[in-house]
């Protein structure tokens, strides 16, 4: 079902929920982009709107402004999520039924017809590694294989776009790295995937653009190599404490770039090679031994903790948090 | 799509009930009740049999009722009136109960609202699924007992099949408000309790309807009697009162019989007189509360009489003449005797018959179309908040 690109595949300009006659703010000035093929990961704490977010994109929350596109159509469209997959986090089918008849029955649910249906769920089941429970009730299944079916489920549509909520929540390390796997794949067959999770790992390794979403903002979003370029620093350690308190004296004359000193360790941040070569070229002058010299970036896990740290800078967010566990 | 979506979830519906045990032991029990009736014989010179056994006591019974009314007659008021509207219905709302509550469990309505199919129509297809539990078991109890008429009676009673839709009609009622509960409260515990209670406070009014109708029928039966038993009174005082004018010309009025019997008779007259104005009164005033209690009932599912719609279409009030002569008198075994507006005694509408005629001059557009109005409206008030509700 994948179809010639056109907009993005979602593109979010505003989008608020309030709870309680407007008292609690799950929601406020989500703005965000994902581009078709690609592979989006929305991360946030706990509270932060990750799951009222998909949730009124899928029509399971009415949000009271949403102002954008799902494929094309306006968010809240109910035809358009025949193209869309949803892995709701939590999600629960009946232990009545086996894994190849849940698979058919949402199939059949989000119109497809039930030849076609039976075909997708035995490839959605190997896919997902379940071929050989496809017969066993869901009862019957662990937390990891349940997951495994809600993916596959997820997929019974041939979907343009798929949004996974926390498709790893409860898997093993290995089927972790399935998931991610299946993922990789997914976007190869040029599916648009969005990932919504606060394993952040799991993003960092899969996704080409990432949101950090916050008390029901978006707060900062883009590639993860755009989002950690801020913090990409340069750091030379020396052997000698006191030559490296003379050099950093001497470097706000040389460079202009912010310069931390600890100890025997230099750090320049968001340095160019020249700069960084005029610094190398300094601590000879001044007969310092370079014990390491390294580049290094924040994590996502840096970034996504001075977000949810940084309080105060986010704005006037007020202390109410998104209704449930994980809203 | 629609058709896809629908027949998925009909699908999904048959295999929740296949799941649930309480399903299969309604129909095995169904299918015990079919075998009781099947084994019920009538037998003019016998009596009423089962299996092998003669039930003591319905000799006179069996000569009177012919096979095919006897069946008819225990079909209706034992497995449909009985096993159907009681038994089989408490059965089927606790099986249905979870249906809603399962679909709007958080995690399960995720996925289906997350489907291209409006909340209204994912909402009224899943109630309808749920009136297929009943569906599936009333057809199999009705076509179980028309066949053992056609076999054991040789009258094949196809209308019995109306049973079907009045009985799934009349679980509807009681599942609109099981199915709004259910969504309000997401407990099926809950959903059980108060339909049950609903079902009871209905139950009540069309009982308090049912007494008052009675107990007006039974003042109007004793204004009639007394009307008619005084209809002949007049005629009689004013002939005795020309043989005392007689018996005073002749001189023999003195210690005259003649006088006594005028008195008594004249105190006669106004005994009944009294007693027609009393039964009359006595009507008006339960007529008027049953207004009230009518009113409120015009409002309200009509359970019961829904369900007694099998009985009007089936079996007439001269039948039931036939099966309860005490009761409904030997004007309802041949044509109608009985007069609005009667001169003997025997023209009196009895009791049972007037109750007959209340209940049947209610019309089926009257008994459904406010039941249904009423369904529509508590499944207007769901669908209303399950369009609304964030999940």
């Amino acid at each position: 079902m994948i179809q010639e690109a056109q907009g993005p595949a979602l593109h979010i300009e505003r989008i608020e929920k309030t709870y309680r006659k407007g008292r609690i703010r799950a929601l406020r000035d989500a703005r965000l982009s994902v581009e078709r093929g690609s592979c989006f990961g929305l991360l946030g704490p706990n509270g932060a709107g990750k799951s009222t977010l998909v949730k009124s994109l899928m029509t399971v929350v009415k949000p009271n402004v949403a102002q954008g596109t799902l494929l094309d159509r306006p968010i809240g469209d109910k035809k358009v999520l025949a193209r869309v997959g949803y892995l709701p986090e939590h999600h629960q089918f009946p232990d009545y039924l086996t894994g190849a008849q849940v698979l058919k029955h949402v199939g059949a649910m989000a119109g497809v017809p039930s030849a076609e249906c039976a075909k997708r769920a035995e490839a959605n089941l190997r896919l997902v590694g379940m071929s050989d429970w496809a017969k066993k009730r869901v009862g019957s299944y662990s937390k990891g294989m349940r997951q495994r079916i809600g993916i596959a489920q997820a997929l019974m549509n041939d979907p343009e776009i798929v949004l996974l909520d926390e498709p790893s929540d409860g898997v093993d390390p290995s089927g972790r790295r399935d998931i991610r796997n299946m993922i990789r794949d997914l976007k190869q067959r040029g599916m648009t995937v969005f990932l919504n999770s606060h394993m952040l790992t799991e993003l960092e390794q899969v996704c080409d653009r990432v949101a950090i979403m916050h008390k029901g903002r978006v707060v900062s979003q883009g590639t993860i190599k755009e989002l950690t370029e801020d913090g990409r620093r340069v750091e030379i350690e020396l052997t000698d404490e006191e030559t490296a308190a003379r050099i950093a004296q001497q470097i706000p004359g040389l460079v202009d770039h912010r310069l931390e000193h600890d100890g025997t360790v230099l750090k320049l941040f968001g340095g160019t090679p020249e700069t960084t070569q005029s610094v190398i070229d300094l601590a000879r002058r001044e007969g310092a031994t370079i014990r390491r010299f390294f580049e290094t970036r924040p994590s996502l896990e840096d970034l996504f903790m001075e977000a949810v740290e940084s309080d105060a800078s986010v704005g006037a967010v007020s202390n109410a948090s998104a209704k449930g566990g994980d809203a | 799509m629609i058709i896809t979506q629908t027949k998925a979830m009909f699908v999904d519906a048959f295999r929740e009930l296949h799941a649930r045990k309480l399903f299969w032991i309604t129909m095995a029990l169904s299918l015990v009740v079919v075998l009781a009736f099947a084994l019920l014989g009538v037998d003019p010179n016998r009596g009423v049999t089962f299996a092998w056994f003669v039930i003591p006591g319905f000799e006179e019974f069996a000569q009177r009722v012919p096979p095919d009314l006897f069946y008819r007659f225990w079909m209706i008021t034992i497995g449909v009136n009985l096993w159907l509207s009681w038994v089989a219905t408490i059965i089927a709302l606790i099986s249905t109960a979870g249906i809603v509550p399962a679909m709007v469990t958080s995690g399960a309505i995720d996925t289906m609202l997350s489907k291209p199919i409006g909340r209204v129509r994912l909402f009224l297809t899943k109630y309808l699924t749920g009136l297929f539990f009943t569906l599936a078991q009333v057809s199999v109890f009705v076509v179980g007992c028309v066949l053992v008429i056609g076999f054991r009676a040789g009258d094949w009673e196809w209308g019995l099949l109306l049973s079907i839709p009045i009985v799934t009609l009349f679980f509807s009622y009681l599942f609109a408000m099981s199915a709004l509960i259910g969504l309000l409260s997401k407990s099926p515990l809950t959903a059980v309790l108060i339909t049950a209670l609903l079902w009871f406070a209905v139950f009540v009014v069309n009982m308090a309807d049912g007494i008052m109708v009675d107990i007006r029928s039974g003042f109007e039966e004793d204004r009639d009697t007394a009307q008619v038993q005084m209809l002949s009174l007049p005629g009689r005082i004013e002939r005795l009162e020309e043989r005392l004018a007689e018996e005073e010309a002749s001189g023999e009025a003195e210690d005259s019989r003649t006088a006594k019997v005028l008195e008594s008779t004249r105190r006669e007259l106004e005994s009944f007189d009294g007693r027609a104005e009393e039964a009359s009164k006595s009507a008006a005033a339960v007529n008027k509360w049953h207004r009230y209690v009518f009113g409120l009932k015009t409002v309200l599912p009509k359970t019961g009489e829904t369900v007694g719609l099998i009985d009007r279409w089936l079996i007439d009030t001269k039948e039931l003449g036939v099966v309860f002569p005490d009761q409904f008198g030997s004007g309802s075994e041949g044509d109608s005797v009985y007069s609005d507006t009667p001169t003997t005694l025997s023209e009196i509408k009895p009791r049972a018959v007037r109750n007959q005629d209340v209940i049947r001059a209610r019309s089926v557009g009257w008994v459904i179309g406010t039941s249904l109005a009423f369904e529509l409206l508590i499944l207007g008030i769901a669908c209303f908040i399950f369009a609304r509700r964030d999940f």
